[in-house]
């Protein structure tokens, strides 16, 4: 029965994972904002991390290994977050289109226009593909060195050496003050 | 990396490596150029410092907001596969969407996760949206549902391509005297139908009113007011947003609930913008604005003088004195359209203008019912549009309430024969979805026949009998007659022709029957269903190129097509092509919801040559529906066959029809039982 299953079932592509992970850290996000922390400070890794959790803990993983799993993750949580960021923004140009919380600002500090950076890296991906991508799973999936390293079959050595000059390239890109 | 990433990242790191104060010389000398140089210092002024943090706190509200609505384009929602965002209102993101049922393109409007969250507010807007649902109208965009998935709250409508009246006055300038009260009339004659329905608008303006090829279609009808009574933003003056004040009547602004006479007041505002192109209340702030609706008499000089009378009855700031109906307000704009003049009414005391307004109710009526001896009961049409609306969802379900519908519009109005012939219609087809009884069939065919009795014109009666001549009695020479009368009654409706193209199919005539559904399709180019037809027409042809090429052209229109993508995969399994069937049959099981597809999983396995697994397979599937007749065949196993067709013929079940003609059963033409089948069955 469990061969049959996984023969029913191919190995899920990225596009498949996406509602998953969606479904996922929405509803993550909701458990969060329902302990009403004020002040908490929860990190996209972490909440990433913590869906990986989640989702492989139920005994039906679909995806290859973990560093699949964080790497789709992290794809969506760029986009997740650069999409809230413009929607913050275009409320913000066009004041009743959208709901802007009363006291958002002391809520929900927004120390980082993940907008930019998602332009940003969209210009990164054409100049040094290798440095985007590291970027994408270290920042955004939250993956470790060596994961990242195993996850682009390179070596350590080598992501260390392209996380720093992308981050370098992205405080030069993004202005000062943006601890990339 | 290009050779020129290398050269800064080498550059970079080697300088890093380097004191602070030899960098810049050290990359000066080793750079080959100076832009070179230029960029890597640059990069080195900005390198990060090992401890900065890795990212930033999250904002959940604004994730939840993202991640709940945003992310939809390109997913699944319900029946619907979400496409592009058209655009983003108070109420909610509207993006297109194809219902992968039909392939037809739909507006879907996703409730914020916000407004989601108050479970009130969310059963108001369930309701409301059904009875949205109900109130069909030429000039209000049509719901066609309202559902919910994994926590995201949507209403899915019509829809439409053109501009608001918005976009349109701001475009081109005011609209032309004859336009306006052609857009008049449209409105006024929706709001007609909504009232008597129980349902204001109550946020009428030219935001929600689109001009399209059409005509002018309102949209939100009724929904405003959600936000109206739960949103603490929107019991103040200063929430409410700054461009629906200007469309308040003044005892709305006064803290009264929406009645038919505001409508009537933001009909009459919407109007006047439209014919002058200039605002009439808008001020610089809400309570400027509130201000001016209340005590400012609007400026009429660039109005036509036949539309003033009107405009200033729309317009008056006592309920009263306004237009009672938006019937009257109709008729008034119909004696415009026709040249008549209007007669001011201003003088008249609040009294008699009621009086006036309740004595041309009374002749509206009276003309109404002396035009139409047999104008149906306004109950009975409620109902009957409802089993319409049910019967084309074309559900198990959505089916079944369409015959509840449809026998209540009967019961209502006894003499109303398009509830009869309906109700034939809907419980004719109840088979098709599942639903075995043969009482259905029998009501079916008693209510056919009362629909005859009264109107024996009416095309959906014999379309009625017709199928179950045709796919319950078996009876070909009495159904093809009916299917006859019925085309030759509707000749313009794709139904008939449809039907009647199936029914062919099954008696092996491909050509006619190709001619039927193709003529079908042109009637009713957007919708899937005969397209989807003239593919099952080449499958029963054995004419597997040709089925394999319609269904690309299915494809081609929606790739998602679950449907289409299964009849390709039979054509794999039937043609021996039985790797790309196994393969493209799994990719569909891995999607949600195509449980039933797994009996061409067990077929394709077994054409395989893999026995075991095919065995396996059907174990697994009979789980959710029982193993089909021809996965008996595929299995070798022709007596199970059999059986199971001889269960289905005196369970009657409606596929038995096309038996003769079905090339999955070619191995068992010599077979004696089979034979015998096919020779109960009228052939």
């Amino acid at each position: 029965m469990l061969e049959f299953k996984k023969m029913a079932k191919p190995a899920a592509t990225t596009d498949d994972l996406f509602p998953l992970v969606y479904a996922e850290l929405r509803r993550l996000a909701a458990a969060y904002l329902r302990r009403e922390q004020r002040g908490l400070t929860l990190q996209p890794t972490a909440l990433v991390h913590e869906a990986y959790l989640q989702l492989s803990s139920n005994g039906e993983a679909i995806w290859q290994d973990r560093a699949h799993f964080l790497a789709t993750a992290a794809v969506a949580m760029r986009q997740v977050l650069a999409l809230q960021a413009r929607r913050r923004k275009a409320a913000k140009r066009t004041p009743g289109l959208a709901a802007v919380p009363m006291d958002g600002d002391i809520r929900d500090p927004v120390l980082w226009d993940y907008d930019e950076l998602d332009q940003a890296l969209d210009r990164l991906q054409n100049e040094a593909p290798e440095l985007c991508r590291v970027v994408e799973i270290r920042y955004f999936g939250g993956m470790s060195v060596e994961e990242a390293a195993a996850h682009l079959n390179v070596s350590p050595r080598t992501v260390k050496r392209h996380w720093m000059l992308a981050r370098a390239w992205l405080n030069r890109e993004l202005g000062p003050g943006h601890p990339a | 990396m290009s050779p020129r990433w290398q050269a800064i990242e080498r550059l970079f790191h080697a300088a890093l490596e380097r004191p602070v104060s030899q960098r810049e010389s050290f990359v000066r000398t080793e750079a080959e150029d100076q832009q070179l140089a230029a960029e890597v210092l640059a990069l080195l002024d900005a390198a990060p410092s090992e401890d900065a943090p890795l990212t930033q706190p999250l904002d959940l509200h604004g994730l939840m907001e993202a991640l709940g609505s945003a992310f939809l384009s390109g997913k699944q929602l319900g029946h619907y596969r979400v496409g592009d965002l058209l655009g983003e209102g108070g109420m909610g993101l509207v993006y297109r969407a194809i219902d992968q049922r039909d392939g037809s393109t739909v507006a879907i409007k996703i409730l914020p996760p916000g407004q989601a969250m108050h479970p009130n507010r969310l059963e108001r807007f369930r309701r409301e949206a059904r009875a949205m649902a109900a109130l069909r109208h030429p000039a209000v965009i049509c719901i066609h549902e309202a559902g919910s998935e994994d926590g995201v709250h949507y209403l899915v409508m019509e829809y439409l391509e053109g501009e608001t009246l918005r976009q349109r006055v701001q475009r081109a300038g005011p609209l032309s005297a004859e336009e306006t009260i052609e857009c008049g009339l449209a409105i006024s004659s929706a709001l007609e139908m909504a009232h008597l329905a129980g349902i204001t608008h109550r946020d009428l303006k030219p935001e929600n009113v689109m001009l399209t090829p059409a005509g002018p279609k309102v949209l939100d009808f009724g929904l405003a007011h959600l936000d109206e009574r739960d949103s603490p933003q929107r019991t103040t003056l200063d929430g409410v947003l700054a461009g629906t004040v200007a469309y308040l009547a003044p005892e709305q602004i006064e803290g009264s609930p929406g009645t038919p006479q505001s409508d009537i007041f933001a009909l009459g505002v919407l109007l006047y913008e439209a014919v002058t192109g200039q605002t009439l209340f808008q001020r610089a702030n809400p309570i400027a604005t509130a201000r001016a609706i209340l005590h400012e008499s609007p400026d009429y000089r660039s109005v036509p003088l036949t539309m003033r009378p009107l405009l200033r009855r729309c317009l008056a700031k006592s309920a009263r004195r306004r237009y009672q109906s938006a019937g009257l307000l109709r008729a008034d704009l119909e004696k415009i359209k026709s040249g008549t003049r209007l007669v001011e009414h201003r003088a008249l005391p609040w009294m008699a203008a009621g009086v006036v307004a309740a004595l041309a109710v009374l002749a509206v009526v009276w003309l109404v019912h002396s035009r139409f001896p047999r104008r149906p009961d306004p109950r009975a049409i409620a109902n009957f549009r409802l089993g319409e609306y049910h019967w084309n969802r074309r559900t198990p379900e959505s089916m079944r309430k369409s015959v509840d519908y449809f026998r209540q519009a009967s019961t209502m109005d006894p003499s109303f024969a398009p509830a009869f012939g309906w109700l034939a219609e809907s419980l004719a087809m109840l088979p098709e979805y599942g639903v075995q009884d043969r009482r259905n069939t029998e009501a079916a065919r008693q209510a056919a026949e009362r629909a005859i009795q009264l109107d024996p014109k009416l095309y959906i009666a014999h379309v009625a009998l017709a199928w179950i001549f045709f796919s319950y009695d078996w009876n070909w020479a009495a159904a093809e007659p009916e299917f006859r009368k019925a085309v030759a009654l509707a000749p313009n409706e794709a139904l008939p022709h449809q039907r009647y193209g199936l029914g062919l199919i099954s008696r092996g005539r491909f050509k006619e029957a190709e001619a039927e559904l193709v003529r079908a399709q042109q009637l009713e180019p957007f919708a899937m269903l005969p397209m989807i037809n003239l593919a099952e027409l080449w499958f029963y042809a054995s004419r597997f190129d040709l089925e394999e090429a319609q269904l690309r052209k299915v494809l081609d229109r929606d790739p998602g097509y679950v449907l289409a993508r299964a009849m390709l995969a039979k054509v794999d399994i039937i043609t021996g092509r039985s790797k790309e069937a196994i393969a493209e049959v799994r990719r569909l099981l891995a999607m949600p919801e195509t449980a039933m597809w797994c009996t061409e999983l067990t077929e394709a396995y077994a054409r395989d040559g893999q026995r075991d697994l095919a065995l396996k397979q059907m174990a697994v599937c009979s789980l959710s529906r029982p193993p089909l007749p021809t996965t008996f065949i595929y299995l070798g196993q022709p007596r199970r066959a059999i059986a199971t067709l001889e269960e289905w013929y005196s369970n009657r079940v409606p596929y038995v029809a096309y038996l003769n003609v079905d090339p999955d059963y070619l191995p068992l033409r010599g077979d004696p039982d089979f034979k015998k089948l096919l020779k109960e069955v009228g052939f």
